[in-house]
């Protein structure tokens, strides 16, 4: 019998599945970029998810409002991580490179994707996402809020690594 | 209060043991997280269903979520991404020039990141290498053929 509990187990996963297709509904009617609808899919979810849990606060324990909630967020990340995998992940660019070029040599594939190829690509990407500008011949952070991500990660890696 | 306190508790306790043990032991955690992974999962599905209780099941699955993001947080860590280290240039090397942007990313560690994620693919077995030519494996083609049907599904445009 499907009964409350079960709802309550699977409602975040209905949930995460229903951002997915609203993501690609958004890839399909709008002419943001990726990542701008990406994010909207995953908060306009997370908006239906809290006006579930308001709905259904009667019959709610904290309990099952943090599992909805921390579930939901979980799920998210690991769904936003696959999507930029398949987008900026150079260990799959180099499995592409040899699966398309069967018996390849190191020297062909560094010529065909280098570092400086990948520092040319991010440096596109990031002007073309407005992250960063230019301004008589000198790069300038464009959007600040880049930084909290950097800054996030620097903390892990000095957490880490104790270097910055 | 229960299973907010024990993802909690679990949260803390796995993320400074990571810390600990990568910072004093160098050990690899992102294989110590697969493994880990594998172990509570298999120790999850039936601990779940022999107590049938929807407070354990809620526990485990968030436990097995915190792991799977740690696991992905500390890939992140492992391997910082190109753009971010481009930005940490700009923003607190005070490096504005493009000429000095591409100087000072070839000498940090995303210098050699295609060469180090080209090692990375060879000892993860995704690739072999034949007389120094390379070959993809197998189970390398299932990878890639599921990365292009989310990137043919969702219309991503990818660096190949």
């Amino acid at each position: 019998m499907f009964n409350f509990s079960s709802f309550i187990i699977f409602m975040p996963f209905v949930l995460s599945t229903f951002s997915a297709i609203l993501f690609l509904l958004l890839q399909i009617f709008l002419k943001n970029k990726y990542f701008t609808n990406l994010i909207i899919s995953l908060i306009l979810i997370l908006i239906l998810n809290l006006f579930i849990i308001y709905r259904f606060n009667y019959s709610l324990d904290e309990n099952k409002i943090f599992y909805l909630i921390f579930v939901y967020l979980c799920n998210s990340f690991i769904f936003m991580n696959l999507i930029q995998a398949s987008v900026s992940s150079i260990q799959l660019v180099l499995l592409k490179i040899i699966y398309l070029n069967p018996g390849i040599s190191r020297m062909a594939i560094l010529k065909k994707y280098s570092s400086k190829n990948l520092f040319e690509q991010r440096l596109k990407r990031l002007k073309s996402g407005n992250i960063i500008g230019i301004k008589k011949n000198s790069y300038f952070i464009k959007n600040n809020k880049i930084l909290l991500v950097l800054n996030f990660f620097l903390i892990l890696k000095m957490l880490f690594k104790g270097t910055k | 209060m229960q299973v907010i306190l024990n993802s909690i508790y679990f949260f803390l306790l796995y993320f400074v043991l990571q810390i600990l043990i990568y910072r004093f032991l160098k050990i690899n955690i992102n294989k110590l997280s697969k493994i880990i992974l594998i172990i509570s999962i298999s120790i999850s599905i039936p601990t779940a269903f022999y107590f049938s209780s929807i407070f354990s099941l809620m526990n485990l699955i968030n436990i097995n979520l915190a792991i799977l993001c740690i696991y992905m947080v500390m890939s992140g860590i492992e391997n910082p991404g190109s753009s971010l280290i481009i930005i940490d240039l700009i923003a607190n090397k005070k490096i504005k020039r493009k000429k000095d942007l591409l100087f000072y990313f070839l000498k940090s560690q995303e210098g050699i990141a295609v060469e180090k994620r080209l090692n990375n693919n060879i000892l993860s077995n995704f690739v072999k290498v034949n007389k120094g030519k390379f070959f993809i494996r197998k189970n390398s083609k299932l990878i890639i053929s599921f990365f292009n049907s989310i990137k043919k599904i969702y219309r991503l445009k990818s660096d190949v």
